[in-house]
């Protein structure tokens, strides 16, 4: 059995009730009066009062003050996330096959026409958020990508404003929380409403993403950041430490685990841990994460250590351990994992190329992060010869008729007397009495199909 | 602009707050009494309970084995078929490993996931094909548990086509539940012990407003509404063979929308002749009566392309092209459950055994995803592994966007690793320095 060395003191949650009435109410209220009402929301939350939509010369104004390295840096890591996302894109197949004599099935992948991408305002400057999304978004092959940020001085956030013109995005507006949800939701200023709405924001975000879900498609519910650290004796606790109280700055309520088989590097991690974190400059939010919500869990060997991971099934899960090969086969519930001393999970929160919009909460139970896919439809489609229908169009309609659905089976029963009008059926085929409409209506070309109506 | 020959009287209900609440409900009661709950709702509901809740694989074999041959010769046609298609989705999914930069590797991992929870309706028709969409795809996409459910209209037993369907699917668990509590007892895993990761299935609104309520805490495949069809005929369709395939779907439901998008006006107005008749002819015609006076539309469009993009506004469940030039319609199309070319293939085909599935996304939800398929139960994830040389770029990356975003902690976490791998290396920008700090 698994023991805590240290246990959450507190769990996530409360004052969903409250959060949920709220942002109803605003929805309500955006859906019935439309793109006033969300002027006022933004006025009266942002103190924004001008246009939404930001032109192109507004953006060069946004983006002129940003540094050349940074700019290098954010090229970088485009190019890395992109092509990451691109390599995804070509894994997925359309395919077509003969399933059955004259029976042709197919899948066909095809990206939704209009993609709403958040990127959240608030304590940080989420350039890359906005790089894993519009990127990720357009690699899928989206045709028109709407990205909304909060108002910032002038425009936006600079280096958000720099990642959103070289991801892109077809549409740029200073609009954030829930009204800007709402806006990407029915199409307001743009004229085209989102089909699928993308990118991590605070608890009002996330709640209208919730609500909207069903009407809109989303990524992933998106809960407060998580990870995970798998350690055995090997690992250095200073790095194990450090790399803790890195995901730990996201929130006062984003959980760290660390999950080891070494009772010293555990202990001796607790024992940094306080030191790292009140080096840093301000210090509050990962002391307080690390106090209310961090854990260290000492199990007796690595396949329990994959056991408690796969329950958390945190967003992210770093391992530092002998044996990668094994944690990468065994492990099946996280987001995102990285292997090995040398990959920080910051490296893929910025960087590396893989998406850092994850699913947490216990989400990676049954979904993976943001990908390509998540902006593909996989449909199917199929065409049957004629010659094909006198087996397919039998089981059916037998089928139809023990599951009580007349209707269904007479579809069937039309095409079996007419496509085989001498046929003496040993099973119920309908006799249609009708007959065929006295003119002749051309058959459909490519089909070739006999007539009457038997 | 598309004129409508036909409009629907009423939109289908959505959100009723009272299917809300008594959901809600349901809910709650299970979390806090557990097992206890569904025993005492289960012998309220049934005079005759049978107290029994798992149906063994014995029970499930002896009862299914009561249709006749025939239709067991096309269930096992149609489980091969749906089962055949779903393995082809899986293999047209890939994992792969790729060196995106001089020592970083990114993978794509695809892992089924734990516990599949498969919902086949009870009601008005026995939906032997249901049980075979949901588990067999289930099975397909390599889910090493799968709990099936479906309701009993007396407490004691189940169709027998349905349960035939079953036992060619062989799910580990098999319960006689329906409605919330049936989902509820999958979610949280209750008489089980294996709480599903994932629940499909159509359902009546009970059933889907559990679905879309726990979803967050369970990965659903679509919200499921009423059965939707459209049909694209221009003036080569055969406006009897229409009148028919539109009647079969709107046998559904009394909310069933069924929807004609034509270019040819004669073509139109000799199906709304026809329709009457055609339904009249069924036994039972009431419910497509309703589903066609009140939801049924005529849309009549200038050409091929208002038609199509009237078509994909709808985005129907169901779209059925009998008309010239298939694949013009094949590539032109985006939005919809699954496509039916040509008059040779009608929709129910494919929802009892083509082999495509026919749990499919209803009031536009083909906007943003196809219907159930491998992929709903397979989660696409990602690992990365970097060699120490590597960290000299992407380290250096990450903690300058890092400092950018304000984010101080994330930039240190790279810095570490930057004054480890590179101990005599300066650096021209800010690299914190831990042994300074420390001392």
């Amino acid at each position: 059995m698994p023991v805590y060395l240290k246990k959450a003191a507190k769990s996530a949650a409360a004052d969903q009730e409250k959060t949920r009435a709220n942002v109803e109410k605003m929805l309500a209220d955006i859906r019935k009066r439309g793109e006033s009402a969300v002027r006022e929301y933004a006025a009266a939350f942002d103190n924004w009062r001008r246009d939404f939509i930001l032109t192109d010369a507004a953006i060069d104004a946004c983006i002129a003050g940003v540094p050349q390295q940074v700019r290098d840096d954010i090229a970088f890591a485009y190019d890395q996330v992109y092509s990451f996302a691109a390599k995804q894109r070509q894994s997925m197949l359309a395919f077509e096959t003969e399933s059955y004599p004259g029976v042709t099935l197919g899948q066909r992948l095809v990206p939704c026409r209009c993609a709403g991408c958040y990127v959240p305002g608030g304590r940080f400057a989420h350039a890359a958020s906005a790089i894993m999304s519009v990127a990720t978004a357009k690699a899928a092959g989206v045709p028109f990508v709407v990205a909304c940020s909060p108002p910032r001085g002038d425009g936006i956030n600079p280096a958000v404003a720099y990642a959103l013109k070289l991801a892109r995005a077809d549409a740029v507006l200073a609009l954030g929380g829930v009204q800007a949800i709402a806006a990407m939701a029915f199409g307001l200023f743009t004229d085209k409403p989102a089909d699928i709405i993308v990118g991590p924001g605070n608890a009002l975000v996330a709640e209208a993403k919730r609500l909207l879900f069903g009407e809109i498609g989303i990524d992933v519910f998106a809960g407060p950041t998580e990870s995970m650290i798998i350690a055995d004796r090997t690992a250095d606790p200073m790095l194990v430490a450090v790399d803790l109280v890195s995901q730990a700055e996201h929130g006062v309520d984003s959980p760290v685990w660390l999950v080891t088989d070494a009772d010293m590097l555990a202990q001796t991690v607790i024992d940094i841990m306080p030191g790292v974190i009140n080096d840093l400059p301000a210090p509050k939010t990962a002391a307080a994460a690390w106090r209310d919500f961090g854990e260290v869990i000492l199990c007796r060997d690595r396949e329990e250590m994959a056991r408690v991971s796969d329950e958390y099934a945190a967003e992210h899960v770093q391992v530092m351990a002998d044996d990668l090969n094994w944690y990468l086969q065994r492990l099946e519930n996280y987001g995102s994992l990285f292997l090995g001393e040398a990959c920080t999970v910051a490296y893929g929160d910025k960087v590396s190329g893989t998406n850092h919009i994850l699913p947490t909460k216990k989400a990676g139970r049954y979904s993976g992060g943001l990908n390509v896919g998540k902006f593909i439809k996989t449909l199917t489609y199929q065409k049957l010869t004629p010659q094909a229908n006198h087996r397919i169009a039998a089981v059916a309609s037998r089928i139809s008729r023990v599951e009580g659905m007349e209707g269904h089976a007479r579809a069937a029963d039309i095409r079996l007397r007419r496509y085989f009008p001498n046929e003496r059926f040993d099973f119920e085929v309908y006799d249609h009495r009708i007959d065929a409409p006295e003119k002749t209506y051309g058959k459909n070309d490519s089909q070739g199909a006999g007539s009457g109506s038997g | 602009m598309p004129v409508h020959l036909k409009k629907a009287l009423k939109t289908p209900e959505t959100d009723s707050r009272e299917t809300r609440e008594i959901v809600e409900r349901i809910l709650d009661d299970v979390q806090q009494n557990g097992e206890e709950a569904y025993l005492r709702h289960y012998g309220q509901k049934f005079k005759n309970w049978s107290q029994k809740l798992i149906l063994e694989p014995a029970e499930i074999a002896a009862h299914g084995s009561r249709i006749p041959d025939q239709v067991k010769k096309d269930l096992q046609f149609a489980y091969a078929q749906v089962y055949g298609f779903a393995v082809k989705q899986r293999e047209s999914m890939h994992e792969f490993e790729t060196e995106i930069y001089p020592g970083v590797t990114l993978g794509q991992r695809l892992i089924p996931c734990n516990c599949a929870g498969c919902y086949i309706p009870g009601g008005r028709f026995a939906h032997a094909a249901s049980a075979i969409m949901s588990i067999a795809t289930a099975r397909a996409a390599g889910v090493p548990f799968v709990v099936a459910v479906s309701p009993s209209h007396d407490g004691r037993t189940i169709d027998p086509a349905i349960l035939y369907a079953v036992s060619l699917c062989q799910p580990d668990v098999f319960m006689m539940m329906g409605g919330a509590h049936a989902i509820a007892a999958m979610a949280y895993g209750h008489f089980t012990g294996r709480p599903a990761d994932v629940i499909v299935g159509p359902g009546n609104r009970f059933v889907a407003e559990a679905k879309r309520i726990l979803f967050g805490q369970i990965g659903i495949d679509v919200f499921a509404g009423p059965t939707e069809s459209l049909v694209l005929a221009d003036d080569s369709a055969d406006p009897y063979v229409v009148a028919i395939d539109l009647m079969s779907q709107a046998e559904h439901g009394y909310d069933s929308p069924v929807w004609l998008v034509t270019d040819s006006e004669a073509l139109a107005q000799k199906v709304m002749d026809l329709m009457p008749t055609v339904i009249n002819e069924l036994p039972d015609p009431e419910v497509a009566t309703a589903a066609w006076n009140d939801y049924g539309e005529v849309v009549l469009c200038s050409d091929r392309e208002e038609m199509a993009r009237v078509s994909d506004d709808y985005a129907a469940e169901h779209v059925q092209v009998i008309a010239a030039d298939l694949p013009w319609w094949l590539k032109r199309l985006t939005n919809y459950g699954s496509l039916f070319l040509g008059e040779g293939c009608t929709v129910p085909y494919g929802d009892k055994t083509t082999g495509t599935n026919h749990i499919l996304p209803t009031k536009k939800a083909a906007r943003y995803s196809g219907g159930l398929s491998v992929g709903k139960f397979i989660k696409t994830v990602t690992y990365q592994q970097l060699s120490k040389a590597a960290n000299r770029k992407i380290g250096a990356v990450a903690s300058r966007i890092s400092r950018i975003e304000g984010m101080e902690g994330h930039a240190r976490a790279a810095d570490l690793r930057l004054r480890r791998y590179f101990p005599d290396e300066n650096f021209d920008f800010e690299v914190y320095d831990f042994n300074a700090e420390r001392d």
